[in-house]
């Protein structure tokens, strides 16, 4: 009997990897809420989204790279961010530019353009990842220090509304849901198959006769969407183009779609582990807040939890796939 | 024995064809880098013909069928599939939408999905769905069904079943679209026998309802069995094609090497180690189990003998030469005749045992280093001078094996991709050989190696086998099993069904107990 | 059958011919670096004709101080990109080992022996268990490093309540000076320094057996075990060793500033990933520590000439990022995927 509760367990645990960062994200939601009961109140919900929509963007932006294999760490998420930040608070709405249906389109096209070269150079021109986009973190920094060389201020209507509430609706709750609309759209299509195939086996899906290139250049174009996405959420958590800001995003990015149980190597995983990941360390950070404490604690543990987590992640993955393994043998 | 023309083309086929060809090839050659793979390589394929395509390692076969797949593209030289436009830009998903599927050697599947999306993997656009779910299931599981006795759920992870049932999945993926012209590239080395006899059947249907099929594979048997015509490529060229049984193996043979030399190294004085099993004992494994709830396994290796490990795929025989090279096994252990545990593959090594992995590419090279360093990997201690490792000395060493394996190379300090496979698969043996073993254990070293390499490694195991060296090898080739092995261990679900002295073996015998016993007649042959 | 015996113009097999021109340039390309050994000589005789006092020895000096800097902050990350990972805890070393060094022995009165003593046991036992973990739970060295990058910056903030105090010993800003003089030769003292850590790697990756053991393990790591090395022992040590350099880095960069903080390592992680990928190593075990010392000297006379010129930060990093870019076309990127089947 435990035997078999274990392995259905273990079952659930790969077909949902994340389902495992889910409960340690319940968890600290728990924690954070009785230690500070004001936390997630009714009124607070439009702030706490809007402060959580910039990472948890930044998040989701690396994932479709990274699901699309051949090592696609893209390291060029936070510096893109950031740019797109830059262009719609500096470039746009400081010039008098200040329609968001100019605006927005705007943004979500610069963001999909550098995601876009950046799929060309690791497709096409078979650029690793890691440097194609290392290369990326450089120019788009550059970039954006060139476009503002000092944080510029905005109060612009629509983006206050975007850092609040549109109507009834928190703005951080409409960014962060838009690119799970995009991805479900595409559920609907052939093409998240063979993202996952690319990611999984790229020789296997090219012989087969995908075309590895395309999807790959997709996989970034979306992830660039999605930075551009990111980067309308910073412009409107901050209302600032700081060009410092969103740099510090990479790296926590990447550990967040790692807690969240997509794999590094490609072709498993999800946007919705990497909003999960991305909120475990959100909710560390904040519940180090309201407890208070040192507030030099939270890198401490975030690194312990990322280190324990990626290791849980992926013994029980394995212990999983031996399981199944096992069965068919038996079988 | 009507060979056409050697030096060039197969013309015009000497006896009229009654339909046109369904896949000309004329002249196409293809180099790489300075490596001239194909030179000159024309053959026609008619509607309702299994084409057979033989040759030595490096005789341009993977080249060809690379380019005919759309892998790569020709320097020269044109490949038409006639009643269809030729695709534009050619690259595997072109090809395929004239109707050509290729089935590679290497099995490759997508681990993590499942067997229905490996199987319809490629039909679709970047976005748009080709066929409905529901017509894909139901396709999916009748070709399965066709291949496989008894199919893998469509849902079930690919990564969850046996290496035979992925290929199967891979030869499905072509079935599924309905090809025009199959190609299968050795993809019959990964499968078990009763699945290969299913593929046969499917290929025959294929053909009789007007497709062809191309058909790769070392094993002569095979080619016999199910060829209509059979082209033979020497050196980057197409030498001959003969119509069924036109040619002999012999004369097959010498259109491939070009020479006489069939017979050599393949004789074998058959009571030349009679008395090699009351040598001292090597190695020797007590109460060993594979898996949970197998027969024990009692085996005793002696000095001097060649054992056989032979069995359908997945039944228990690699899990031996795992245990055997000290990386464990369910229960039971390994020691070794004075009675030394193994208990890590290091102790295997340090007591004398080299192994041999199978896969070559994954398991074995190092793709960025040198072939000295390819070599000299395992034995590195023999190549320090005053602490310091030198290359050169290690190249000293290489040059020992060069000629006794006969390897071509050009210099050992090019990468190891430099080389053809079968010069690979000697490279990595002679990483062994260095470590003077007094067990050899090798899994599957001929598969997807030419016949002279073939050769080459027979000759060098009966002289390990002369110099009392002890040596267990896993075969998919009965041939080689029947015509080496001083005995034969069959395994079956994990267990060893049969040992078969040298005097009983046979193929069919051999083919008969891998499925227990000797109820089962037809299937051997 | 003499026609197929001696072939007209080709030859047998997988033995190429006379390699061409192009083949012969990336061979030597491959070797010597040639491109960037041009580009370096090119852009030092740019700057040295157009920038004033470029080419004075002081000015030399510097450079090479600046470059020895970046050199070592690129020398555990060369030799963690060839085993096949990438280390994103250097700057956390760095910064532990200028916080301590100052901490330790400005405010607790530590000996400087005493204190470098303990740094570098822990960068070594830190790094270690980067290597390890990595390797143990077959889990993206990324990550791991990435952990304990913030674990370790985390400590030392809740060690130093936020706020590092004391100075590092003096000798140390004597060693790290551009004018101090080494026994007596103009050269400063942290330059031998990085000239001895460079033939240290160098000649225990080219020419020892652990050396070549970091190359197996990276080239395939499982073909590497199937040979008997000891694959998590491999990666152990070498993130043990690039902790470890980071350790000495953070001792010097104290020594040089003065005193440490926790942000004092952060430029030099994505700068020391540059030199390494500048100067040639890329992952799968192709390169060697000479190329990042070469890549180290580039991207600092670069960074120099571009100063000189009155380029601003913004412009030197968009060059940075296009001269990756230029480079890693030459020969870091992978294989086609046609030539993978």
């Amino acid at each position: 009997m435990r035997t078999d509760l274990r392995a259905r367990l273990l079952g659930s645990l790969q077909t949902r990897p994340w389902a495992l960062a889910l409960v340690i994200a319940v968890i600290l939601f728990v924690a954070n809420q009785l230690a500070r009961s004001s936390f997630a109140t009714w009124s607070s919900w439009p702030s706490l989204l809007a402060d959580f929509a910039p990472f948890a963007l930044a998040a989701i932006a690396t994932t479709p790279q990274m699901l699309s294999g051949a090592g696609g760490i893209d390291i060029s998420i936070g510096p893109l961010l950031n740019l797109v930040s830059v262009v719609v608070v500096g470039e746009l709405i400081a010039r008098g530019t200040t329609s968001p249906w100019i605006d927005v389109p705007a943004a979500l096209a610069v963001g999909a353009a550098v995601g876009c070269v950046n799929g060309i150079l690791v497709g096409v021109l078979r650029y690793q990842a890691v440097l194609a986009t290392l290369c990326g973190l450089f120019v788009l920094s550059g970039l954006g220090q060139a476009l503002l060389a000092t944080p510029a201020a905005s109060s612009q209507s629509w983006l206050t509304h975007l850092g609040a509430q549109v109507g009834p609706v928190p703005g951080g709750l409409i960014l962060i849901a838009s690119p799970f609309l995009v991805w479900l759209v595409l559920a609907r299509t052939a093409y998240l198959d063979q993202l996952y195939a690319v990611g999984g086996d790229e020789v296997a899906a090219y012989s087969a006769g995908v075309d590895v290139a395309r999807v790959r250049i997709t996989a970034y174009t979306l992830g660039g969407l999605f930075a551009g996405v990111g980067g309308l959420a910073l412009a409107a958590a901050t209302q600032t183009g700081d060009p410092t800001e969103a740099t510090q995003y990479t790296l926590p990015a990447i550990a967040a779609v790692a807690i969240g149980g997509t794999s590094l190597v490609g072709g498993r995983g999800s946007l919705l582990g990497s909003l999960i990941g991305a909120a475990i360390i959100f909710l560390i950070q904040t519940l180090i807040d309201s407890l208070n404490v040192n507030s030099n604690v939270p890198q401490l543990i975030y690194g312990a939890i990322l280190i324990v987590a990626i290791v849980l992640s992926a013994t029980l993955s394995r212990t999983a796939s031996r399981a199944a393994e096992g069965e068919t043998v038996a079988a | 024995m009507a060979v056409v023309d050697p030096s060039r083309a197969p013309a015009a086929p000497s006896g009229a064809r009654p339909a046109p060809p369904l896949l000309r090839v004329q002249e196409v050659a293809k180099s790489f880098g300075a490596t001239r793979a194909l030179r000159s390589c024309s053959l026609e394929v008619a509607a309702g013909e299994v084409h057979a395509i033989v040759g030595e390692n490096g005789s341009g076969k993977s080249t060809l069928v690379k380019l005919l797949a759309g892998v790569h593209l020709p320097d020269a030289g044109t490949i038409e599939l006639t009643a269809t436009p030729s695709p534009g830009r050619r690259s595997p998903r072109s090809v395929q939408a004239a109707g050509i599927f290729t089935v590679f050697q290497e099995v490759l599947v997508v681990g993590g999905q499942s067997v229905l999306q490996n199987v319809w993997l490629g039909s679709d656009g970047l976005f748009r769905r080709s066929v409905s779910e529901s017509a894909q299931r139901a396709r999916a599981s009748e070709v399965l069904g066709e291949l496989l006795s008894a199919p893998p759920p469509l849902d079930a992870p690919v990564a969850s079943l046996s290496l035979s049932e992925r290929q199967a999945c891979c030869i499905a993926r072509a079935l599924v679209r309905s090809p025009r012209v199959l190609i299968l590239d050795e993809s019959t080395s990964a499968l078990d026998v009763a699945t290969r006899d299913r593929l046969f059947t499917v290929v025959r249907r294929l053909c009789a309802s007007g497709g062809a099929v191309i058909f790769i594979s070392h094993r002569m048997g095979e080619i016999d069995e199910l060829a209509d015509r059979i082209t033979v490529l020497r050196s980057g060229e197409s030498v001959a094609s003969f119509a069924r049984g036109e040619a002999t193996a012999d004369e097959l043979v010498r259109q491939m090497t070009g020479s006489d030399h069939l017979t050599a190294g393949t004789e074998r004085a058959p009571a030349g180690r009679g008395g090699a099993t009351s040598g001292r004992i090597l190695l020797r494994t007590r109460a060993l189990r594979l898996r949970p709830g197998g027969r024990p396994i009692d085996f005793q290796l002696a000095a001097g003998e060649l054992v056989g490990l032979a069995g359908l795929e997945g039944h228990g025989q690699h899990a031996l030469l795992d245990a055997l090279r000290g990386a464990g096994a369910v229960a039971g252990d390994v020691s070794t005749g004075d009675e030394r545990l193994l208990r890590s593959p290091q102790d295997a090594f340090a007591a004398g045992i080299a192994y041999v992995p199978r896969d070559r590419r994954d398991e074995s090279l190092f793709p960025s280093l040198a072939i000295s360093e390819n070599f000299g990997v395992a034995t590195m201690g023999a190549d320090r001078r005053a602490g310091l490792f030198s290359r050169r000395r290690s190249a000293a060493r290489l040059a020992n094996y060069v000629s006794e394996l006969a390897i071509r190379l050009g210099s050992p300090r090019q990468p190891i991709t430099a080389l053809s496979g079968g010069n690979q698969q000697k490279v990595v043996v002679a990483r062994w050989l260095a470590a003077h073993p007094a067990v050899l254990l090798l899994n599957d070293p001929t598969r997807g190696v030419d016949l002279g390499a073939k050769r080459d490694l027979y000759r060098l195991l009966e002289r390990l086998s002369s110099e009392g060296v002890g040596v267990v090898m896993l075969s998919t080739e009965l041939d080689e099993l029947v015509e080496l092995m001083d005995r034969v261990l069959v395994f079956r679900e994990g267990s060893v069904e049969a040992e078969v002295p040298r005097s009983e073996l046979s193929a069919d015998g051999l083919v008969r107990r891998f499925f227990g016993g000797g109820g089962a007649q037809s299937d051997a042959n | 059958m003499s026609a197929t015996l001696e072939p007209p113009g080709g030859t047998r097999g997988a033995t190429p011919a006379g390699p061409s021109a192009l083949a012969r340039l990336m061979m030597l390309q491959r070797r010597f670096q040639l491109f960037q050994l041009l580009a370096l000589g090119l852009l030092f005789l740019w700057g040295a004709t157009t920038v004033t006092d470029f080419a004075t020895a002081l000015s030399i000096k510097s450079m090479l101080v600046s470059a020895a800097f970046l050199g070592l902050a690129g020398a555990g990350q060369t030799l963690v990109v060839l085993v096949g990972g990438i280390d994103f805890s250097v700057p956390a070393f760095i910064s532990g080992g200028a916080i301590l060094i100052s901490q330790l022995c400005g405010t607790y009165h530590w000996s400087a022996v005493a204190a470098i003593a303990v740094i570098l046991g822990a960068a070594l036992l830190l790094g270690a268990i980067n290597g390890y973990v990595s390797d143990r739970f077959q889990v993206p060295s990324l990550v791991v490093t990435l952990g304990m990058s913030s674990m370790i910056t985390g400590g030392l903030l809740l060690w130093t309540k936020g706020a590092a105090t004391g100075a590092a010993p003096a000798f140390l800003a004597t060693v790290t000076s551009v004018g101090t003089r080494t026994f007596g030769v103009g050269i400063p003292p942290l330059v031998v320094l990085w000239a001895v850590v460079a033939i240290v790697l160098g000649v225990t990756l080219g020419r020892t057996v652990p050396g070549r053991r970091v190359y197996q393990t990276g080239a395939n790591p499982v073909a590497a075990q199937f040979s008997l090395v000891r694959t998590r022992r491999v990666w152990t040590l070498t993130f043990a060793a690039s902790g470890l350099l980071g350790g000495i880095l953070g001792i010097l960069v104290g020594g040089y500033t003065g005193s440490g903080n926790t942000t004092l390592g952060d430029p030099y992680l994505f700068e020391g990933l540059a030199a390494v990928i500048v100067g040639g190593t890329t992952f799968g075990a192709r390169g060697d520590y000479w190329k990042t010392v070469i890549g180290a000297l580039l991207l600092t006379v670069l960074t120099t000439v571009l100063i000189g010129k009155g380029y601003s930060n913004a412009d030197q990093q968009m060059i940075f990022g296009l001269l990756i870019l230029l480079v890693v076309a030459g020969y870091g990127r992978s294989p086609r995927l046609r030539d993978r089947i």
